[in-house]
């Protein structure tokens, strides 16, 4: 059952449809959030943050096909919302935590899968945030995500144009991130 | 980049995205003879791929959402503005008239005591809220009414006259009393029926959430078991099952 039915049975008075969309879209949010903010603790709260927004919302989505862009927009401010908030408590900064905690340039040999996949999650998680925040979000919905440029441009509010640009520019970023990391494709590979 | 390709056009070509097919032709046929599009494309489609070695996690969020309820108490309780706005008026009206009528109302000594009077010398009446007998009453207004207006009044005829008056308001104030008693005995019986129904209510959607989790929870085990069925490598589910079928069993299935 397509998003647009979903919420015309919710509008009709059938919650159930609503915790169908929220079984549906819990991993990808999850996963948004989860990139954007990089603490899977807080990215949990956020997405339920995220939902329970949505399910007070929902009633004034007036163009149920643009569902998709709507949740991401409810996402995105949530994020930008803890963002803002945390902005007031704390006063470090990201260049800091750059120089800090840069990784090591060593040859790393993994023990195992598992370790394997969480430094690489852990790299990647760290390389992300060193973007500019535009940048970030644009390379989450574009890679991670899957969205199209179109989708990513209505979510946004941005031209499609600026889109891909700013999608350019970070994966330049990225690349030059990884190469002073030392880190290679072939790190990122890992077989059994 | 030192060609006439866009980095969006590098873009689009990238995630084949946005472009009509003749494009990504053209495209194509400009990044095979340009080696400065070719390096930038490279470069840009492995640190993608890099990206790519993220995989999605699962939250396990258990989230259920439950139908918003209407709250039956300030239903009960509130009224349209003119609603009240009407009870003041009249209240006001009430208060105006007996104040013109020089009445006093008092609470002395566990009952009511009312007066009334038109000269300030008139010794004043006091009469206990007690219940009286309606026809005595009935009796003293026909005897008043009865009587020839155009006969100058005496001092008697007023003291009759207020006491009729003052019996009369005795008789509308324990009229009032009972009827405002009636409405909150009225009003508490509604509250008390919809506190019930809003009870039930609450129990129904609790039993539902519940009901809604168990099967989430039914459906992510499900899913587990079957993850760790396709992740598991053969030898050691072999292991299992030979484990199992050389006679061991958990505990809990010995009889």
């Amino acid at each position: 059952m397509t998003d647009a039915k979903l919420l015309t049975q919710f509008n009709a008075g059938q919650t159930q449809a609503f915790n169908i969309l929220v079984k549906r879209w819990e991993c990808p949010i999850y996963n948004f959030i989860l990139r954007y903010i990089g603490d899977a603790d807080e990215a949990r709260d956020l997405c339920q943050k995220t939902f329970i927004r949505a399910y007070r919302n929902l009633s004034k989505l007036r163009e149920p096909d643009k569902f998709t862009a709507w949740i991401y927009q409810i996402a995105l401010n949530t994020c930008k919302d803890e963002t803002r908030r945390r902005s007031h408590l704390s006063f470090n900064t990201l260049q800091e935590t750059d120089e800090t905690t840069l990784p090591s340039t060593a040859p790393i040999t993994y023990p195992d899968a598992l370790a394997h996949q969480q430094s690489v999650r852990d790299l990647l998680n760290r390389a992300l945030q060193t973007l500019p925040e535009e940048q970030r979000v644009v390379i989450i919905m574009k890679e991670y995500q899957g969205l199209k440029f179109t989708e990513i441009a209505d979510t946004l509010k941005t031209p499609v144009n600026t889109i891909k640009s700013r999608l350019y520019y970070g994966l330049s970023a990225l690349k030059k991130t990884f190469d002073q990391w030392h880190i290679t494709e072939d790190m990122m590979r890992y077989e059994l | 980049m030192n060609c006439e390709i866009s980095k969006e056009q590098i873009v689009e070509y990238l995630y084949n995205d946005d472009l009509w097919p003749q494009d990504r032709e053209q495209l194509q046929t400009h990044i095979a003879n340009c080696p400065s599009c070719q390096q930038t494309l490279t470069e840009l489609q492995a640190t993608s791929n890099m990206l790519k070695a993220w995989p999605n996690e699962s939250p396990n969020l258990n989230m259920v959402f439950v139908e918003d309820r209407q709250s039956i108490i300030p239903k009960t309780f509130t009224r349209h503005p003119w609603y009240w706005a009407s009870g003041i008026a009249a209240a006001l009206a009430t208060i105006f008239a007996l104040s013109f009528l020089n009445f006093e109302f008092a609470y002395r000594n566990g009952t009511f005591h009312a007066s009334l009077g038109f000269q300030s010398n008139t010794p004043q009446v006091t009469a206990s809220a007690e219940p009286e007998p309606p026809d005595e009453v009935e009796e003293i207004i026909y005897e008043v009414t009865t009587n020839d207006l155009k006969t100058p009044a005496t001092q008697a005829d007023l003291l009759i006259y207020q006491q009729t008056t003052l019996a009369l308001a005795e008789r509308l104030i324990r009229e009032s009393e009972m009827r405002q008693r009636d409405d909150i005995n009225s009003t508490f019986i509604h509250l008390i029926r919809d506190l019930e129904q809003q009870r039930q209510q609450d129990l129904q959607q609790v039993n539902r959430g519940m009901n809604a989790l168990y099967t989430r929870s039914v459906q992510n085990y499900e899913d587990l078991q079957e993850q760790w069925i396709q992740k598991t490598p053969v030898f050691v589910k072999t292991e299992i099952a030979d484990t199992l079928s050389t006679g061991f069993r958990p505990a809990v299935y010995r009889k």
